[in-house]
């Protein structure tokens, strides 16, 4: 038997800071946990009863490589409406397992070993291992010091010679952030004066609590450079189902595809039959979830702001991004004291990238009760450590 | 959605949050809050603060017994069917009582100590109202879903502790 070895590749990605903590928390009994990062509410029920219909008429082969026509359809018609970005349902999109799937074809589509990617950091989890394994490096882009909205001259003071792609995601995961409509036009001129492709997450485009969400490739001569990414699992709380979708120009679609084809071969066909009526009948039951996340992120920002933690304004999502600099303690000793102490579950900033460092990442996709209880505990953690 | 609307949407489902809770949910302040409240009781648009009670679960509501009663009812010139309902609604038993349209005319929720108590209400009061000319009556044998709530929900959450 010869020697093993293995992808080296694989040996440059590092273990996953949200792995670490997940050992430690499951360790643990009586948890309140604000370190998920997925929806509290159950799947609509007319989208589950479409599922259990298919299921029974035994639909259950696999799609198209595409995905199903309706769906491609009925995302034609919502991206429209919603975001005022229009899409040819049989060359311009891909039916995928999830954003993340979504993520790691485009981006093999797109890059050669030695290309640069910029990464705002800190950022969600999957961007930079997925970009590693491509070849292509990491070029991370600091948001700290505009509050973690990327701001287009820091992104401009980081371009290398082999820039290739910019990955943007707004809201973000973990910050809660949203890039303002002015600054996205700000971008937009550096990606044309540098040549960039785009790969933007808008997966929480529909968590927009305080403005009209505007999508990047929305903005005028975006399209063409902009593979677009979006999904069910949080708006319309479908995380198991494994469902997202790439729309993007003709060109990096067919080879994208490629991949998918061979790779994945198709997303769930039952999930893509259920897609099809959360995108057409489901509008009410959206609103009330995101009119709910939205009353809880209002008591998060009241709270964090009697307990005097900064907190840069989470426009989105379902997660804030406190500072607990002003207690001194690193993220890491912060959250591993609140989890030891008080029983309350919170990620590191540090997991998202170091960009991340003296923050920690709340999820308040939890019920009111839990949240009123932690933000006690948090807050009686601090005025300790403060001491 | 209007500030009047998300205000009873929170208190649909919890009647007991404090003004101050609202306001901090709906990002606005507790004096406006409180007068929006007060316009809404003044107005009759909040008519009362109740609770949603699972019967089942509770050793004394077990014994309660409630029927939906099907009422024909003959209208009377001029009156419609207004000098009826008044007379029904009155009596205590009657929970709820509504106007339909279809094969019958009322739609009575009445509720009583013992099966006997509701049929003799149905036989010795509401038979012999003027006017009215027939009743069916269904007695409820198990609630699933009351105001929107589903009873006895098994919250069996799967996430995991901590994710992505």
């Amino acid at each position: 038997m010869h020697k093993r070895s293995y992808s080296k590749l694989l040996d440059k990605v590092p273990p996953s800071g949200i792995r670490k903590f997940f050992d430690l928390v499951m360790g643990q009994k009586g948890i309140i946990s604000l370190g998920v990062g997925e929806p509290d509410f159950m799947t609509p029920w007319v989208i589950r009863e479409r599922a259990i219909q298919v299921l029974e008429k035994g639909t259950t082969s696999y799609s198209s490589n595409q995905g199903i026509p309706e769906l491609c359809v009925s995302i034609q018609k919502y991206m429209e409406k919603r975001f005022n970005c229009s899409y040819d349902p049989k060359t311009e999109m891909i039916i995928t397992n999830g954003v993340s799937e979504g993520m790691d074809i485009v981006l093999r589509a797109l890059l050669n070993p030695g290309d640069d990617v910029l990464i705002p950091e800190p950022s969600y989890v999957c961007y930079s291992p997925l970009t590693v394994l491509t070849g292509a490096n990491v070029v991370s882009v600091p948001t700290h010091d505009s509050d973690f909205v990327l701001d287009a001259n820091v992104l401009e003071s980081s371009i290398t010679k082999n820039s290739k792609v910019l990955i943007l995601s707004s809201p973000s995961n973990p910050t809660g952030r949203i890039i303002p409509k002015e600054q996205l036009i700000e971008i937009a001129k550096v990606v044309v004066k540098h040549d960039l492709w785009v790969v933007s997450d808008e997966i929480y485009a529909e968590l927009s609590f305080d403005d009209e969400y505007v999508s990047f490739a929305s903005l005028p001569g975006m399209k063409e450079r902009t593979l677009l990414l979006n999904g069910f699992s949080k708006a319309w709380a479908m995380t198991g189902w494994r469902l997202g979708y790439v729309c993007g120009p003709q060109d990096v679609i067919l080879r994208a595809l490629k991949i998918h084809q061979y790779s994945a071969l198709c997303a769930p066909t039952i999930s893509q039959f259920a897609g099809v009526v959360a995108l057409d009948e489901t509008a009410t039951e959206v609103e009330q979830m995101v009119q709910s996340y939205k009353e809880r992120r209002n008591f998060m920002v009241k709270r964090f702001s009697d307990i005097d933690l900064f907190l840069p304004h989470p426009d989105g999502a379902f997660y804030c991004f406190p500072s607990i600099k002003s207690t001194g303690l690193t993220a890491e000793d912060f959250a591993l004291g609140l989890l030891q102490e008080h029983n309350v579950a919170v990620v590191p900033g540090t997991a998202f990238g170091q960009g991340g460092d003296g923050h920690i990442r709340c999820c308040y996709a939890t019920s009111m009760k839990q949240l009123e209880e932690a933000l006690d505990k948090i807050s009686k953690f601090v005025k300790k450590v403060r001491k | 959605m209007k500030l009047e609307k998300q205000i009873l949407d929170l208190l649909k489902k919890d009647s007991r949050l404090s003004h101050k809770e609202i306001s901090v949910r709906l990002g606005s302040n507790e004096t406006k809050i409180s007068a929006l409240i007060k316009k809404l009781e003044d107005d009759g648009v909040i008519a009362r603060y109740s609770i949603i009670v699972n019967e089942d679960n509770h050793e004394d509501g077990r014994e309660k017994v409630r029927a939906l009663i099907e009422v024909q009812v003959k209208p009377e010139g001029g009156l419609g069917f207004e000098n009826v309902a008044k007379r029904v609604s009155q009596f205590p038993n009657v929970v709820d009582h509504y106007l339909l349209s279809g094969t019958y005319d009322f739609l009575i929720v009445v509720e009583g100590d013992h099966i006997q108590e509701v049929s003799s209400f149905v036989s010795g009061k509401l038979s012999s109202i003027e006017n009215i000319k027939g009743t069916v009556t269904h007695f409820i044998l198990k609630k699933y879903k009351v105001n929107g709530a589903i009873l006895d929900q098994n919250d069996s959450s799967s996430r995991l502790l901590v994710s992505p």
